[in-house]
Protein backbone atom coordinates (compact mmCIF):
# COMPACT_ATOMS: atom_id res chain seq x y z
CA UNK A 1 0.00 0.00 0.00
CA UNK A 2 2.77 2.41 0.88
CA UNK A 3 4.33 1.87 -2.51
CA UNK A 4 1.13 2.81 -4.29
CA UNK A 5 0.73 5.91 -2.16
CA UNK A 6 4.28 7.07 -2.80
CA UNK A 7 4.01 6.34 -6.51
CA UNK A 8 0.83 8.40 -6.75
CA UNK A 9 2.87 11.49 -6.05
CA UNK A 10 5.06 10.77 -9.06
CA UNK A 11 2.21 10.12 -11.45
CA UNK A 12 1.59 12.20 -14.49
CA UNK A 13 0.02 15.55 -13.66
CA UNK A 14 -3.15 15.11 -15.60
CA UNK A 15 -3.53 11.62 -14.21
CA UNK A 16 -3.41 13.06 -10.72
CA UNK A 17 -5.99 15.63 -11.64
CA UNK A 18 -8.15 12.94 -13.18
CA UNK A 19 -7.82 10.83 -10.06
CA UNK A 20 -8.95 13.72 -7.92
CA UNK A 21 -12.03 14.07 -10.08
CA UNK A 22 -12.72 10.33 -10.13
CA UNK A 23 -16.19 9.12 -9.17
CA UNK A 24 -17.59 12.52 -10.02
CA UNK A 25 -21.12 12.38 -11.32
CA UNK A 26 -21.93 14.30 -14.48
CA UNK A 27 -25.33 15.41 -15.67
CA UNK A 28 -25.91 12.22 -17.60
CA UNK A 29 -24.58 9.66 -15.10
CA UNK A 30 -21.43 8.16 -13.63
CA UNK A 31 -18.21 9.22 -15.30
CA UNK A 32 -15.29 6.81 -15.58
CA UNK A 33 -11.73 7.74 -16.47
CA UNK A 34 -9.54 6.05 -19.02
CA UNK A 35 -6.05 6.73 -20.28
CA UNK A 36 -6.08 6.63 -24.06
CA UNK A 37 -3.09 5.70 -26.19
CA UNK A 38 -2.30 5.02 -29.83
CA UNK A 39 -1.30 1.71 -31.33
CA UNK A 40 -0.76 1.25 -35.07
CA UNK A 41 -2.94 4.29 -35.75
CA UNK A 42 -5.88 3.13 -33.64
CA UNK A 43 -7.05 4.52 -30.29
CA UNK A 44 -7.13 2.26 -27.22
CA UNK A 45 -7.75 3.00 -23.56
CA UNK A 46 -7.35 1.49 -20.10
CA UNK A 47 -8.80 2.44 -16.72
CA UNK A 48 -6.67 5.15 -15.09
CA UNK A 49 -6.74 3.20 -11.82
CA UNK A 50 -4.38 0.69 -13.40
CA UNK A 51 -1.82 3.33 -14.45
CA UNK A 52 1.00 4.05 -12.04
CA UNK A 53 3.08 6.28 -14.30
CA UNK A 54 4.09 6.95 -17.87
CA UNK A 55 7.76 7.01 -18.84
CA UNK A 56 9.72 7.66 -22.01
CA UNK A 57 11.43 4.80 -23.79
CA UNK A 58 14.63 3.83 -22.00
CA UNK A 59 17.20 1.06 -22.51
CA UNK A 60 15.52 -2.33 -22.38
CA UNK A 61 17.59 -5.35 -21.29
CA UNK A 62 16.48 -8.50 -23.10
CA UNK A 63 15.67 -11.53 -20.98
CA UNK A 64 16.02 -15.11 -22.18
CA UNK A 65 13.41 -17.86 -21.84
CA UNK A 66 10.36 -15.59 -21.91
CA UNK A 67 7.56 -15.28 -24.49
CA UNK A 68 8.54 -13.02 -27.43
CA UNK A 69 5.96 -10.42 -26.37
CA UNK A 70 8.19 -9.59 -23.41
CA UNK A 71 10.83 -7.21 -24.79
CA UNK A 72 12.91 -7.31 -21.63
CA UNK A 73 13.25 -5.34 -18.44
CA UNK A 74 13.78 -1.68 -17.58
CA UNK A 75 15.16 -0.20 -14.45
CA UNK A 76 12.75 2.17 -12.75
CA UNK A 77 14.27 3.91 -9.74
CA UNK A 78 15.78 0.64 -8.57
CA UNK A 79 12.80 -1.54 -9.51
CA UNK A 80 13.23 -4.02 -12.35
CA UNK A 81 10.09 -4.16 -14.47
CA UNK A 82 9.24 -6.25 -17.54
CA UNK A 83 8.07 -4.46 -20.67
CA UNK A 84 5.35 -5.98 -22.83
CA UNK A 85 5.37 -5.07 -26.53
CA UNK A 86 1.71 -4.39 -27.18
CA UNK A 87 2.17 -4.42 -30.97
CA UNK A 88 3.61 -7.91 -30.80
CA UNK A 89 0.91 -9.00 -28.36
CA UNK A 90 -1.77 -7.85 -30.81
CA UNK A 91 -0.01 -9.40 -33.81
CA UNK A 92 0.62 -5.96 -35.34
CA UNK A 93 3.65 -5.16 -37.52
CA UNK A 94 6.70 -3.88 -35.62
CA UNK A 95 7.49 -0.17 -35.72
CA UNK A 96 10.57 1.90 -34.99
CA UNK A 97 10.25 3.88 -31.77
CA UNK A 98 9.53 7.59 -32.18
CA UNK A 99 9.63 10.63 -29.90
CA UNK A 100 6.05 9.79 -28.95
CA UNK A 101 6.78 6.19 -27.87
CA UNK A 102 5.96 5.62 -24.21
CA UNK A 103 6.02 2.88 -21.60
CA UNK A 104 2.83 2.82 -19.53
CA UNK A 105 3.67 1.40 -16.11
CA UNK A 106 0.69 -0.50 -14.75
CA UNK A 107 -0.03 -1.65 -11.27
CA UNK A 108 -2.56 -4.19 -10.12
CA UNK A 109 -4.55 -4.84 -6.96
CA UNK A 110 -1.72 -6.89 -5.45
CA UNK A 111 0.89 -4.23 -6.22
CA UNK A 112 2.21 -6.16 -9.22
CA UNK A 113 3.91 -3.91 -11.76
CA UNK A 114 4.26 -4.26 -15.55
CA UNK A 115 5.47 -1.99 -18.32
CA UNK A 116 3.57 -1.77 -21.61
CA UNK A 117 5.13 -0.28 -24.75
CA UNK A 118 2.73 1.84 -26.84
CA UNK A 119 3.15 4.18 -29.83
CA UNK A 120 1.91 7.24 -27.96
CA UNK A 121 -0.12 8.33 -24.96
CA UNK A 122 -2.98 10.60 -25.91
CA UNK A 123 -5.11 11.89 -23.03
CA UNK A 124 -7.31 11.03 -20.08
CA UNK A 125 -10.87 10.42 -21.21
CA UNK A 126 -13.79 11.05 -18.91
CA UNK A 127 -16.46 8.78 -20.22
CA UNK A 128 -20.14 8.63 -19.38
CA UNK A 129 -21.06 4.99 -18.83
CA UNK A 130 -23.91 5.55 -21.29
CA UNK A 131 -21.30 5.95 -24.04
CA UNK A 132 -19.78 2.48 -23.51
CA UNK A 133 -20.78 -0.16 -26.05
CA UNK A 134 -20.10 -3.88 -26.34
CA UNK A 135 -17.29 -4.73 -28.76
CA UNK A 136 -18.27 -5.44 -32.39
CA UNK A 137 -18.64 -9.11 -33.21
CA UNK A 138 -15.42 -10.88 -34.08
CA UNK A 139 -13.39 -8.53 -31.90
CA UNK A 140 -10.42 -10.08 -30.16
CA UNK A 141 -10.49 -11.11 -26.53
CA UNK A 142 -8.18 -8.20 -25.80
CA UNK A 143 -10.96 -5.61 -26.19
CA UNK A 144 -13.75 -5.61 -23.63
CA UNK A 145 -15.81 -2.66 -24.91
CA UNK A 146 -15.86 0.42 -27.09
CA UNK A 147 -16.45 3.95 -25.99
CA UNK A 148 -17.70 6.74 -28.21
CA UNK A 149 -15.17 9.48 -28.84
CA UNK A 150 -15.79 12.19 -31.41
CA UNK A 151 -16.98 10.56 -34.62
CA UNK A 152 -15.49 7.15 -33.77
CA UNK A 153 -14.81 4.75 -30.95
CA UNK A 154 -11.93 4.01 -28.62
CA UNK A 155 -11.26 0.34 -27.80
CA UNK A 156 -11.23 -0.36 -24.07
CA UNK A 157 -8.55 -2.94 -23.47
CA UNK A 158 -9.07 -6.06 -21.37
CA UNK A 159 -5.85 -5.81 -19.38
CA UNK A 160 -6.27 -9.14 -17.61
CA UNK A 161 -6.31 -10.97 -20.95
CA UNK A 162 -3.49 -8.90 -22.40
CA UNK A 163 -1.24 -9.58 -19.41
CA UNK A 164 -2.08 -13.28 -19.32
CA UNK A 165 1.19 -14.74 -20.62
CA UNK A 166 1.78 -18.34 -19.65
CA UNK B 1 32.05 -18.07 -9.20
CA UNK B 2 35.50 -19.64 -8.75
CA UNK B 3 37.63 -18.00 -11.43
CA UNK B 4 37.61 -16.66 -14.97
CA UNK B 5 39.70 -17.92 -17.88
CA UNK B 6 40.55 -16.68 -21.34
CA UNK B 7 39.47 -19.45 -23.70
CA UNK B 8 41.00 -20.11 -27.11
CA UNK B 9 38.69 -22.01 -29.49
CA UNK B 10 41.37 -24.71 -29.78
CA UNK B 11 41.13 -25.50 -26.05
CA UNK B 12 37.53 -26.71 -26.41
CA UNK B 13 37.21 -30.49 -26.80
CA UNK B 14 34.11 -32.56 -27.49
CA UNK B 15 32.96 -35.85 -26.04
CA UNK B 16 29.63 -37.34 -27.11
CA UNK B 17 28.51 -33.93 -28.32
CA UNK B 18 29.27 -32.18 -25.03
CA UNK B 19 32.03 -29.62 -24.83
CA UNK B 20 34.71 -29.59 -22.17
CA UNK B 21 38.20 -28.29 -21.54
CA UNK B 22 41.18 -29.36 -19.49
CA UNK B 23 41.73 -27.27 -16.38
CA UNK B 24 44.79 -28.13 -14.28
CA UNK B 25 44.73 -31.71 -15.50
CA UNK B 26 40.99 -32.28 -14.89
CA UNK B 27 38.10 -32.15 -17.38
CA UNK B 28 35.76 -29.20 -16.93
CA UNK B 29 32.33 -29.33 -18.56
CA UNK B 30 31.56 -26.26 -20.66
CA UNK B 31 28.24 -24.71 -21.55
CA UNK B 32 27.71 -21.74 -23.85
CA UNK B 33 25.44 -19.15 -22.26
CA UNK B 34 24.29 -18.02 -25.72
CA UNK B 35 22.97 -21.52 -26.39
CA UNK B 36 21.47 -21.99 -22.92
CA UNK B 37 19.45 -18.84 -23.47
CA UNK B 38 18.85 -19.34 -27.22
CA UNK B 39 20.44 -16.03 -28.11
CA UNK B 40 21.62 -17.09 -31.55
CA UNK B 41 25.06 -18.13 -32.71
CA UNK B 42 28.10 -16.06 -31.86
CA UNK B 43 31.43 -16.08 -33.70
CA UNK B 44 32.76 -19.60 -32.95
CA UNK B 45 36.33 -18.73 -34.01
CA UNK B 46 36.60 -15.75 -31.64
CA UNK B 47 38.32 -15.84 -28.29
CA UNK B 48 35.87 -16.34 -25.45
CA UNK B 49 35.94 -16.34 -21.71
CA UNK B 50 35.04 -19.17 -19.38
CA UNK B 51 33.55 -18.32 -16.01
CA UNK B 52 34.12 -21.27 -13.72
CA UNK B 53 31.11 -21.82 -11.47
CA UNK B 54 30.92 -24.19 -8.55
CA UNK B 55 28.15 -25.46 -6.31
CA UNK B 56 29.35 -28.11 -3.89
CA UNK B 57 31.33 -30.66 -5.88
CA UNK B 58 29.73 -29.73 -9.21
CA UNK B 59 31.75 -27.48 -11.46
CA UNK B 60 30.83 -25.86 -14.73
CA UNK B 61 32.60 -23.56 -17.17
CA UNK B 62 30.19 -21.04 -18.61
CA UNK B 63 31.36 -19.64 -21.95
CA UNK B 64 30.63 -15.94 -22.45
CA UNK B 65 31.67 -13.39 -25.08
CA UNK B 66 33.41 -10.97 -22.74
CA UNK B 67 33.81 -9.89 -19.15
CA UNK B 68 32.68 -6.40 -18.12
CA UNK B 69 33.97 -6.21 -14.58
CA UNK B 70 33.26 -7.24 -11.05
CA UNK B 71 31.06 -5.47 -8.57
CA UNK B 72 28.81 -5.96 -5.58
CA UNK B 73 25.15 -5.45 -6.31
CA UNK B 74 21.77 -5.85 -4.71
CA UNK B 75 19.64 -8.36 -6.62
CA UNK B 76 16.15 -7.08 -7.30
CA UNK B 77 13.26 -9.34 -8.24
CA UNK B 78 11.90 -9.01 -11.78
CA UNK B 79 8.33 -7.70 -11.79
CA UNK B 80 5.94 -8.45 -14.62
CA UNK B 81 3.74 -11.09 -16.25
CA UNK B 82 6.59 -13.63 -16.36
CA UNK B 83 8.49 -12.97 -13.13
CA UNK B 84 10.31 -16.29 -12.75
CA UNK B 85 12.80 -17.34 -15.40
CA UNK B 86 14.86 -20.50 -14.87
CA UNK B 87 18.53 -19.52 -14.63
CA UNK B 88 17.89 -15.85 -13.82
CA UNK B 89 17.99 -14.86 -10.15
CA UNK B 90 16.89 -11.27 -10.75
CA UNK B 91 18.45 -8.06 -11.97
CA UNK B 92 20.32 -5.07 -10.73
CA UNK B 93 20.83 -1.52 -11.91
CA UNK B 94 24.29 -0.62 -13.11
CA UNK B 95 24.49 3.04 -14.07
CA UNK B 96 24.52 3.54 -17.85
CA UNK B 97 23.88 -0.13 -18.57
CA UNK B 98 20.37 0.07 -17.12
CA UNK B 99 19.06 -3.24 -15.82
CA UNK B 100 21.63 -6.05 -15.76
CA UNK B 101 20.43 -9.63 -15.33
CA UNK B 102 21.92 -11.73 -12.55
CA UNK B 103 22.35 -15.43 -13.25
CA UNK B 104 21.07 -18.08 -10.87
CA UNK B 105 24.29 -20.07 -10.62
CA UNK B 106 22.72 -22.81 -8.49
CA UNK B 107 20.02 -23.46 -11.11
CA UNK B 108 22.48 -23.42 -14.03
CA UNK B 109 24.88 -25.85 -12.36
CA UNK B 110 22.00 -28.06 -11.23
CA UNK B 111 20.58 -28.20 -14.76
CA UNK B 112 23.96 -29.29 -16.10
CA UNK B 113 24.37 -31.93 -13.43
CA UNK B 114 21.00 -33.41 -14.38
CA UNK B 115 21.73 -33.04 -18.07
CA UNK B 116 18.69 -30.85 -18.62
CA UNK B 117 18.42 -29.39 -22.10
CA UNK B 118 16.41 -26.20 -22.20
Amino acid sequence: MSRQESSAGRAWDSLARAAAARESVGDAGLLREFLSFGLNGDPYAIAVERVREIVRLRPITEIPRVPPEILGVISLRGEVVEVLDLRRRFGLPPAEPTRATRIIVLHGDEGEVTGMLVDSVTEVLRVDEEAIRPPPSGESAYVSALCARGSGFVSLMNLEKVLELA
Amino acid sequence: MRETLLLEPSEVQRSDGREFMTLRGEPLALRRLSEEFHLGATDASAKKYAVVLGMGDARLGLIVDRLEGQQDAVIKPIQGPVPTVRGIAGATELGDLGAVLVLDVAALVEDLARGVES
